[in-house]
């Protein structure tokens, strides 16, 4: 594991991961202590690629992506993992060190456009601020990159909306203004939390296009954050599958929705309502992700999982290999547990 | 048979002020010349993006959007022009199942006077047929009846979404309204749920209108569709001629723009280069 980020591409003489997070835990205050909701979470993106980052509300997908960047909320607490941008180890940076990186090295687009961005600032300001805080750009030349980063964004009339305030444009053309400015300062990885969800599918369709064209343009690596398997499918290389605070599943995008091998990920897949078939009755996975932190041990997963054995409840599968780089945590369909682990 | 509703002609206008002191007032157009109807016991899937009037076009429906133009018929009753008892049995007879449970519940009211609240109001239910119902609805939607004592934040979206579809049918209504019902929801318990809506609607013969932007969600529990465009509907007809062989050039644009998780982006690396001769 540890070995990860030190390997080399060869030619470039670069680590091969623009960014590895190993062995995550977020951890929040409850009345009896700590609780995990990130238990120990390894993500790896390489450069241009994008990997998504599936899961269900409270899986721990979006509070991994915030240790990732340093912008845990207050109460939270990273305890362990080490996080490796590029060549240099951040997990030990201080706040100061890491606003020096966050928006120059590695950036990250929110959700929602209009809550991330300054409402009494204009969009020119905005985009223009990193360039001139990082890069040390005066404002004639951040004005001009800021003019191409739009412009390249598909932005209509460029000059009028440098001039504008976030509430005089719309969600799609907000979310364009955020990715430029989280793109200004040419950053090798970009987090993006649910970025289109709040846009209607023409302008989904729009955006993640966009994302795509900068991620093959610059060979930027991005964690597309997301609960739409459909989006994952439309835009990732790779998709990494987030269930009660750990990854139980990662591979190539195709692998993973043509032959999914958790349970939890056959299930996902399963109950997609397709567009071209009715099914009657739609496939379901039973229960629900409620009361998943009060499981002790064992398979977080097992509560709800039709195939479940008795090591399921009491040992928690490892990630294993099951194709070409592509790795599950299931004693059933990703093998039993053997003698020597553990 | 007649509809259970027939909607002809309908527009619905807003009228706004603003500037000093209102000095430029105007109205918008939210629906423009709309027709459809559903039969009984059958489902029209509304589809559109934000802003192209589907909701407003439900919630004329409910007599709570101004008609400004058209007619709407609730089995053969006028919306637009009813008054006092009538519009009592319309409340009875359509009723609404809304995106958010999380803010269409009152936080403060128990699971079970939240489901009571139509029936006390809309049909002078009381006492032991009161709470006799109560429990039957819960049963209805799969849910045990001690979720009566509770309160919403006790129990998770899915759960919640099956109280609103409760407190719904409550009335024994005709029509029910689904505005999206389902796109707050995680994608397994949205299965769930459609799953359900599809399973009260054979039992107890209801009428949907379901509004989503969710052409996969549509096509799961859809007889038929309207696909509505800034205000207009641009294309309506039986839900696997609609989706499988669109005629209009707006209906292909939004089909296209659905993500499935059958189209699968080919991997740059994975095309193989052009080789020059």
């Amino acid at each position: 594991m540890k070995a990860a980020a030190a390997i080399a591409s060869p030619a470039t003489g670069l680590p091969a991961a623009a960014l590895t997070g190993e062995g995550i835990v977020v951890e929040f205050p409850i009345a009896t202590g700590w609780r995990a909701v990130v238990r120990g979470a390894s993500i790896s993106l390489a450069r241009g690629e994008i990997t998504a980052l599936v899961g269900e509300t409270g899986s721990g997908k979006t509070m991994t992506a915030l240790a990732l960047i340093g912008l845990l909320p207050p109460t939270a607490r990273r305890r362990a993992g080490r996080i490796t941008l590029g060549r240099d180890d951040i997990s030990r940076l201080g706040s100061q060190a890491m606003s020096r990186i966050r928006g120059r090295r590695i950036s990250m687009v929110f959700q929602d456009p209009m809550t991330a961005l300054n409402p009494v600032l204009t969009i020119g300001f905005q985009v223009e601020e990193p360039m001139r805080a990082h890069l040390g750009l005066d404002s004639r030349l951040a004005h001009a990159r800021a003019r191409e980063l739009l412009d390249q964004l598909g932005m209509p009339d460029v000059d009028r909306t440098l001039r504008r305030y976030p509430h005089e444009l719309s969600g799609g053309m907000r979310q364009r203004a955020l990715i430029a400015l989280a793109l200004a300062c040419d950053p090798e990885v970009l987090l993006a939390d649910e970025p289109t969800t709040a846009l209607d599918v023409t302008v989904q369709a729009q955006i993640l296009e966009l994302l795509r064209e900068q991620v093959d343009r610059r060979g930027l690596a991005v964690l597309l954050v997301t609960h739409d398997l459909g989006v994952a499918a439309q835009v990732a290389d790779r998709i990494e599958v987030m269930y009660g605070g750990t990854i139980v599943e990662g591979g190539p995008v195709e692998q993973m929705l043509r032959r999914p091998n958790h349970p939890y990920t056959r299930g996902l897949v399963g109950c997609v309502p397709r567009v071209d078939t009715r099914l009657r009755p739609l496939p379901t996975l039973p229960g629900s992700v409620q009361g998943v932190w009060d499981i002790a041990a064992g398979c977080r997963f097992a509560p709800r999982c039709a195939s479940a054995i008795d090591i399921c409840r009491i040992r928690e599968p490892d990630l294993r290999a099951v194709e070409p780089a592509h790795e599950s945590a299931c004693w059933v369909y990703a093998g039993p547990p053997s003698e020597s682990r553990g | 048979m007649t509809a259970t509703v027939e909607v002809s002609d309908l527009v619905v206008e807003y009228r706004y002020r603003s500037g000093p002191l209102g000095v430029n007032a105007g109205s918008v157009r939210a629906v423009d010349g709309v027709s459809f109807d559903i039969a009984p016991g059958r489902t029209l899937g509304l589809v559109g993006e934000s802003g192209s009037g589907k909701t407003s076009v439900a919630r004329a429906i409910l007599g709570i959007a101004p008609i400004a133009a058209g007619r709407i018929l609730l089995r053969g009753r006028d919306v637009s022009t009813a008054t006092g008892s009538e519009r009592r049995q319309i409340r009875r007879d359509a009723q609404m199942v809304f995106q958010q449970p999380t803010t269409s519940l009152d936080p403060r009211m128990t699971i079970g006077s939240t489901i009571a609240e139509p029936l006390v109001h809309l049909l002078g239910m009381r006492g032991r047929a009161l709470a006799t119902r109560v429990s039957e609805l819960l049963h209805l939607v799969g849910l045990e009846a001690e979720y009566a004592t509770r309160r919403p934040r006790q129990l998770s979206g899915g759960q919640r979404q099956r109280v609103a579809i409760a407190r719904a049918i409550a009335t024994s209504p005709s029509l029910v309204v689904c505005d999206e019902p389902t796109s707050s929801l995680d994608v397994s318990v949205q299965a769930q749920i459609i799953n359900l809506l599809v399973r009260l609607q054979s039992e107890l013969g209801l009428t949907y209108l379901f509004i989503s932007h969710d052409l996969g969600t549509i096509r799961q529990i859809a007889d038929t569709i309207a696909v509505l465009h800034l205000g207009r509907i641009v294309e309506a007809g039986a839900v696997d001629k609609v989706l499988g062989a669109p005629a209009d050039d707006y209906t292909r644009t939004l089909l296209a723009a659905v993500p499935s998780i059958d189209r699968i982006r080919v991997p740059r690396a994975a095309i193989a280069p052009v080789v020059s001769a």
